[in-house]
């Protein structure tokens, strides 16, 4: 067993779920190997080898690697492949991307969207949109082949640091494809956390679409230092964008705080938010779905009572 | 301009979810099925770029059981000219050996283009679509929201949603997209497009004559439910909400 871990990370900052992950690849065992892959990303590398259960950090640093391109950190991959068994990634956009690829051109076995770890060979994970939970084992007449895993972070602990960090070797990251060319790429107009890494959520509904708008969802987040979510109604009402969806067919979030406003509790957006800690709903309609699933919930128009809630906040915290 | 979209039936999600008594699949007896939503989307795309001249013909193809017909049938009637259905009774198909068979498909049928959904929400896998890129040495763009394209083109250009924002691609053709929510919002089959879909042509063939191996790598071990939240409190008003809120915030 040998396991390469394919570390993702944005404007020279390691993904904030990079612990929980390397949780998920210490409980299948065996040497870890990350992979830090893009340009001018030592600090990457500096922040991954502290973490507890790194045997070894590869350092793939190239102009070819800095767009995170599929068909160019695939063929990077290919290269270090036959030194290990394990490949894992983390199941967000960076990596459903490029494992399935790497997968297929290995003709590995694979698992995504693992969620818990029973043994080497034994997994978890959701379908149905969450609504049913399977174990997996691979068959014995199968653990000749590598195996590509995705794990989603969420449903792990973090590793803690080290205190000798892993040796970071540098290695030649260069891996160009004329299959595809990256051209440009914008931020959200945001300043608030991302999704998946905030403490506090905040997520409008259906029941935004009388606003016709997000404001009174942006500025509660704005208050609290929520990130703002989105069902999958009010992205198809154009209220928020595709990233912002919470649920089956959006993004699973693990926030300590959700605070669902104007949403009815629909099947596939619950699905999304099942780990949130604690789950605030306001909806009025007492009858609504997420009633049933909030630790707390109010029965009253989001319109008055949000505002109301934000101001009563406000008084107490200055208490 | 061929165009290939991958599509797959899965059960009505609106319906609860039933388990079966042996702990070892789902039960979807009198459960209604649809065309998976982001196929649809895949194939919403593709029938617009033949309507706009710049595709010549929008080919489906399914890897699945006989009863897949009725949603190929769904999706002739929602535009497409031609149907495949590479036919299985294979239990627990897995998204490798189903991109192996669409490898195949697209050899013999040399599309241009792959358009697929992003990820089925039955099984929810997220693979399928760059595997087959993988597999065919194409280039890939997952997760669309906008795609650009002109018949003479060498190159398509890819609106993509990433985690911090979009980012855009452009990927020499032949290529494999798979699509997300916001591309466009599918139509729906109108009486005589259904009536005339009867008419178009609908191919059957035998995966088993692909040659390509369908046997599962992973063994079920059991189906169960999510373990369930504990019981809520239905607050009195604002303030009461506020204060509760006010404790959990305190305790980050």
């Amino acid at each position: 067993m040998n396991i390469l871990l394919l570390a993702e990370h944005r404007q020279n900052r390691l993904a904030a779920h990079f612990p929980r992950l390397l949780t998920a690849a210490r409980q299948i065992g065996g040497p870890i190997t990350v992979l830090v892959a893009g340009e001018a990303c030592l600090e990457v590398a500096y922040a991954a080898a502290q973490f507890s259960g790194v045997t070894e950090l590869l350092l793939a640093e190239h102009a070819s690697q800095k767009e995170g391109v599929a068909e160019n950190l695939c063929a990077l991959l290919l290269r270090l492949a036959p030194e290990f068994t394990h490949f894992i990634a983390p199941a967000t956009p960076f990596g459903r991307h490029i494992l399935p690829r790497l997968a297929a051109s290995l003709q590995a076995t694979t698992l995504t969207e693992i969620i818990g770890v029973i043994d080497a060979t034994t997994f978890i994970r959701p379908i149905h949109a969450g609504n049913a939970h399977c174990t997996l084992r691979l068959r014995p007449a199968f653990t000749a082949h590598p195996l590509c895993l995705t794990v989603r972070p969420t449903s792990f602990a973090p590793t803690p640091t080290q205190t000798q960090p892993a040796p970071i070797q540098k290695i030649d990251g260069k891996a160009e494809s004329d299959l595809s060319r990256w051209i440009d790429q914008a931020p959200r107009q945001e300043e608030r956390p991302h999704l998946n890494s905030a403490q506090v959520v905040i997520a409008g509904g259906g029941g935004m679409e009388k606003a016709g708008n997000f404001d009174l969802i942006t500025e509660a987040a704005h208050r609290l230092g929520a990130a703002v979510g989105a069902t999958r109604t009010a992205v198809d009402a154009g209220l928020a964008a595709s990233t912002q969806q919470i649920g089956q067919t959006g993004q699973i979030i693990a926030p300590k705080i959700y605070i669902a406003a104007g949403i009815s509790g629909a099947i596939q957006h619950l699905a999304g938010i099942k780990d949130a800690k604690t789950i605030f709903a306001i909806n009025n309609d007492p009858h609504a779905p997420i009633h049933t699933i909030a630790d707390f919930s109010l029965t009253a128009d989001l319109f008055t009572a949000l505002p109301e809630i934000l101001q009563e906040l406000d008084r107490l915290q200055k208490e | 301009m061929k165009i290939l979209v991958p599509l797959k039936q899965v059960p009505d999600p609106a319906a609860p979810l039933r388990i079966q008594g042996d702990g070892l699949g789902i039960d979807l007896q009198g459960v209604g099925t649809l065309l998976n939503p982001f196929d649809a989307i895949a194939l919403e795309a593709a029938v617009r770029l033949r309507e706009a001249g710049i595709s010549t013909e929008v080919v489906v193809v399914s890897v699945g059981p006989e009863s897949w017909l009725d949603t190929l049938r769904t999706a002739l009637a929602l535009g497409a000219d031609r149907a495949l259905l590479v036919e299985t009774n294979a239990p627990l198909l897995e998204p490798l050996p189903i991109a192996n068979c669409l490898k195949k498909i697209c050899t013999l049928e040399q599309p241009r283009l792959v358009l697929a959904g992003r990820q089925s929400i039955d099984s929810d896998h997220i693979q399928t679509g760059p595997m087959l890129a993988a597999l065919l040495g194409w280039g890939q763009a997952t997760f669309a929201n906008h795609i650009e394209l002109s018949s003479s083109a060498l190159e398509i250009i890819v609106t993509r949603d990433i985690e911090e924002g979009w980012e855009r691609v452009a990927l020499r053709l032949p290529a494999v997209i798979t699509v997300d929510l916001r591309l466009n919002e599918p139509r729906y089959a109108s009486l005589p497009n259904i009536l005339q879909a009867r008419k178009k042509p609908l191919q059957r063939l035998l995966a088993a004559d692909l040659g390509v191996d369908l046997t599962p790598r992973w063994e079920m071990i059991n189906i169960t439910a999510p373990p369930c939240r504990p019981p809520g409190l239905r607050v009195k008003n604002g303030q009461e909400l506020a204060q509760r809120l006010a404790e959990k915030l305190a305790a980050i």
